[in-house]
């Protein structure tokens, strides 16, 4: 294990996820489990650490630009840590090969949206003042809950197509909002992982911190940088991701 | 925002308020006291983190780093729940203090 290999695996995961505008989640477990060989959930358990730090982070931000709609993401959240805390029980019992399973289709998702554009776009805060379908809005936030609790991700590039798209919220608003969701879904599940001893802080700590330090640059030179070859290059290493998960399941790999 | 306390009626009143009228950008005083604790609480968790990594006898620090960071949603309930409450914003604050009890719960359950 290297102390700096970890670190640049969370400045990677927090760079690249602040540019096309996902959490850190989807590169940080695959990476703790390909490069590093960390059993799935304590990866899981790392990565929660880092999507908490990576949200506080923004969160904050947007916070004090009023973004967050915090009575919208209060009702959503109560869903969502429902399924976090579900999730995190869950996974003590569910058998890995479902979760890597589980996992490969999420990162598909993931790969499709990010070849569809990402979830970034223009932080418009202004739109039809109504929200529209919020039951659709709160059982999706269940079942992103549920996958953070399971797989360790933040699930925002599921939460922010579905507030802007199908809820009627301005981009801008549904990203802010679900930057300071996300964090509260994940301290939700990385409470149940540290309180069974599967959070190892050796892994955690320098993930976290190079998430805070990725994020923090990414968002500075995120109009600078060439978003459409960064796009293509996460798609294809993240159909990777989905194929090395997929092979695990199936029995590719024991671990 | 949809629950801004300085909208007309109150704030957020439930779904009736949520699909009603929604003045979006809106900062409150909830938003400031949830801004600067979550940064104090990112800036002290790094500053753990560093130094656990340099010094491996710091190791506890770190740990208490990671525990100021995962603790800052918990907090941040609470803050907000006792700012709602202090604005008569009775059903926020009630929804903050319910996530307050599930994020406690979900602790205690997974050390069960």
């Amino acid at each position: 294990m290297s102390v700096l290999g970890l670190g640049a695996l969370g400045f990677g995961a927090g760079f690249v996820g602040s540019i096309v505008g996902i959490g850190g989640g989807v590169f940080i477990v695959p990476g703790l489990l390909i490069l590093f060989g960390l059993p799935l959930r304590q990866a899981v358990a790392a990565s929660l650490v880092g999507v908490v730090a990576t949200s506080a982070g923004s969160a904050a931000v947007y916070l004090g630009e009023g973004r967050v709609d915090l009575p919208l993401a209060l009702r959503l959240e109560v869903m969502a840590v429902a399924g976090a805390v579900g999730g995190g029980l869950a996974a003590a019992w569910i058998p890995p090969h479902l979760l890597y399973l589980l996992f490969a289709a999420v990162v598909l998702y993931a790969a499709l949206a990010m070849f569809r554009g990402g979830v970034k776009g223009p932080s418009s805060v202004s739109g039809p003042a109504e929200i529209r379908h919020m039951g659709i809005g709160m059982t999706a936030s269940a079942g992103a809950g549920m996958a953070s609790g399971l797989l360790g991700i933040g699930g925002g590039f599921a939460k922010v197509p579905i507030m802007h798209a199908i809820m009627g919220i301005p981009l801008g608003v549904a990203a802010a909002t679900s930057a300071f969701m996300v964090g509260l879904t994940a301290s939700a599940s990385a409470w149940i992982y540290w309180m069974r001893g599967d959070l190892l802080m050796a892994y955690a700590a320098p993930v976290a911190l190079g998430v805070l330090a990725g994020s923090a640059i990414g968002a500075r030179v995120s109009d600078r940088v060439p978003t459409l070859w960064i796009r293509i290059a996460l798609t294809g290493i993240l159909l990777y991701v989905a194929f090395e998960m997929a092979w695990r399941a199936l029995g590719g790999v024991a671990r | 925002m949809s629950g801004a306390p300085t909208e007309a009626g109150g704030g957020a009143a439930g779904n009736a308020a949520v699909d009603g009228p929604t003045p979006w950008g809106e900062r409150t005083r909830a938003h400031g006291l949830l801004s600067g604790l979550l940064v104090w609480a990112t800036r002290a968790a790094a500053a753990a983190f560093v130094l656990d990594i340099v010094d491996r006898r710091l190791h506890l620090v770190g740990v208490a780093g990671a525990g100021v960071l995962l603790a800052a949603p918990l907090v941040a309930m609470l803050v907000a729940a006792a700012q709602y409450a202090r604005e008569r914003d009775w059903r926020e604050a009630g929804l903050a203090f319910l996530l307050l009890v599930m994020l406690v719960a979900g602790a205690w359950l997974g050390r069960a």
